[in-house]
């Protein structure tokens, strides 16, 4: 089965951004580099992550590729076209599910088609089969609150999926779930990826995470951050659990965990 | 390699104490036990819903009861204070006068048009300050103001404006439920998720797109649990407006009883008022549940 709009090619090429910061009203603000300019690649149908510590400039590198704020410097392509800030190029997931509580799960769904202006029926008629493929039929008509926050965050995927844009954001997306939940939604994740062949930006601080998903991870550090490596993953796929045990996805990890840690002590001395 | 024994001869033998030895001075010093054993106070016991409903009766029984008694005997005043027996004369006199129900219609229809007026504007004020902030700060001072000012003490400029008709009522009712609910829409667009709002601008979704399917569904939870409160408001603008010139409706009523020194008449007139902002009350509670249901699919 292969629905939608299959992958493009995402280039972020040299982006880096600055604020103005204001530390003292009585001074001129100061600008700081929160990122230094950065490249990331994701080719048709690769989910490609982005590890690094808390305040890394991941997020604003990832409202960037989003198209809700400019960068200071460099460009983010799609196939070749140049979108840099501008919005609607990409679907976009956070580790909140930002379902409407008043909306049932249905409506919630087709919500970035409704924005497209895409014809309700036609919408519904898209987003009905995919709620039944993923386990969510029986819910169609249940509100967010009604449901436990792994499908929450099965429901903000399939609202991503369905928004039908060739590439997908997601900012720890499974975060706020627990360990049992999160290894299932992430098989899950692996199995939509194979289906849909979607090109995927992922930001996680979980390396397990990252290795066990990826195609390639760009691991980021320091303020401002910058990506100091660029790990490409070479497991066979399609994966399940049992990649998990293997030693080569052991030695992805110490790998990654490993450059984290020595940068740790770089900055401790 | 010490053993844990080792280990603790040798820290209880420095001079500095140890760890545990804190905690054990602190359990000595302590005084007598009384925490340990003690049972839970019934924070949880439920009340007996007949006892509460015999003890509510009985409490209206004896107020009633002494109350009669007391003009009876002489102990109360009833040329200040009428009696029961006077008050319910009183309203078979009224109920059998049939004028009575239109004076009852018409505060209850110039505060329900109030309250929805003022609603409806007081909403639309409030979303609006959600488009621009220059235009949000500029005017929100003034209406805070406007909230804050006894609004009652307009009263003789309205009915003047507006006339001795339904309309200064309405206009009276409806000035007091606006302010309250413009606040309250503008505090809740205000606390619209902006997460929500980043992940509509992330699909490329316009200004006005955003306000119907995010800021003003999350926003009326605001309005709803405001209108409790408002009712009861647009019930006190409606009779103050007849307090102050009319010639039909309940508050009307009550001044007019009150200048003639017809007591029974004027508590005739509250105790009819307190039923019908229970109705109201009441009414506007059962609207609330089925709105909040709604929003959150009712959990």
């Amino acid at each position: 089965m292969s629905v939608g709009i299959q992958g493009s090619t995402l280039e972020v090429k040299g982006v880096g951004k600055s604020y103005e910061v204001v530390r003292d009203s009585k001074v001129p603000p100061v600008l700081t580099e929160v990122l230094q300019p950065v490249d990331v690649l994701a080719r048709p149908g690769e989910l490609v992550s982005i590890v690094g510590p808390s305040g890394c400039g991941k997020s604003t590198l990832f409202s960037i590729v989003a198209g809700l704020e400019a960068p200071s410097v460099g460009t983010i392509e799609i196939d070749g076209a140049d979108v840099t800030g501008t919005t609607g190029h990409v679907g976009y997931m956070l580790q909140k599910d930002m379902l409407l509580p008043w909306r049932s799960i249905l409506d919630n769904v087709i919500l970035g088609l409704e924005v497209r202006g895409v014809a309700r029926a036609d919408a519904l008629a898209a987003a009905r089969p995919l709620l039944k493929e993923y386990g969510l039929g029986d819910y169609e008509a249940a509100r967010p609150a009604q449901l436990s926050g792994g499908m929450r965050q099965r429901a903000a995927l399939l609202r991503t999926l369905l928004f039908n844009r060739p590439i997908m954001l997601l900012d720890e997306p499974f975060g706020a779930l627990d360990a049992q939940t999160r290894l299932q939604m992430q098989i899950w994740l692996l199995e939509v990826q194979a289906t849909f062949m979607k090109s995927i930006v992922f930001v996680t601080h979980d390396i397990d995470e990252a290795v066990l998903l990826s195609d390639r991870i760009y691991v980021m550090w320091g303020r401002p951050g910058s990506v100091v490596q660029e790990i490409e993953i070479d497991l066979p796929k399609p994966r399940g659990v049992e990649v998990t045990t293997t030693p080569a996805f052991a030695e992805y990890k110490e790998q990654v965990r490993s450059i984290l840690m020595r940068k740790k002590e770089e900055v401790s001395l | 390699m010490t053993t844990p024994t080792e280990t603790d001869q040798r820290v209880s033998a420095d001079p500095r104490i140890s760890p545990t030895q804190i905690l054990q001075d602190l359990e000595a010093k302590a005084p007598e036990e009384r925490t340990r054993g003690r049972r839970v106070a019934a924070e949880g016991r439920r009340t007996n819903p007949v006892v509460v409903n015999a003890l509510r009766i009985g409490l209206v029984a004896i107020v009633i009861g002494g109350w009669e008694l007391g003009a009876r005997f002489g102990y109360i005043n009833p040329f200040f204070w009428s009696s029961p027996s006077r008050i319910w004369e009183s309203l078979t006199q009224q109920v059998a006068s049939g004028s009575f129900y239109m004076d009852i219609l018409y505060t209850m229809s110039s505060a329900v048009t109030g309250f929805v007026l003022g609603t409806l504007i007081g909403t639309a004020l409030g979303l609006s300050f959600w488009w621009s902030k220059t235009y949000a700060e500029t005017v929100e001072p003034y209406v805070v103001m406007f909230e804050a000012l006894p609004k009652i003490a307009l009263a003789p400029l309205v009915v003047l404006v507006f006339g001795v008709g339904i309309e200064s009522k309405i206009a009276l009712a409806t000035a007091l439920v606006l302010a309250i609910q413009a606040l309250n829409a503008a505090a809740g667009a205000k606390t619209v998720d902006k997460d929500i709002i980043r992940m509509m601008n992330s699909l490329g979704a316009s200004r006005m797109k955003i306000f119907r399917s995010v800021v003003v569904p999350s926003t009326l939870p605001w309005i709803i649990s405001g209108l409790r409160v408002t009712i009861g408001l647009a019930l006190a603008g409606a009779i103050v407006g007849e307090f102050i010139g009319s010639n039909r409706g309940l508050g009307y009523r009550i001044v007019y009883a009150g200048s003639t020194y017809d007591i029974a008449m004027v508590w005739l007139g509250v105790f009819v008022l307190a039923l019908l902002s229970i109705v109201l009350y009441v009414g506007v509670g059962a609207l609330e549940r089925r709105l909040g249901n709604q929003l959150t699919g009712g959990k």
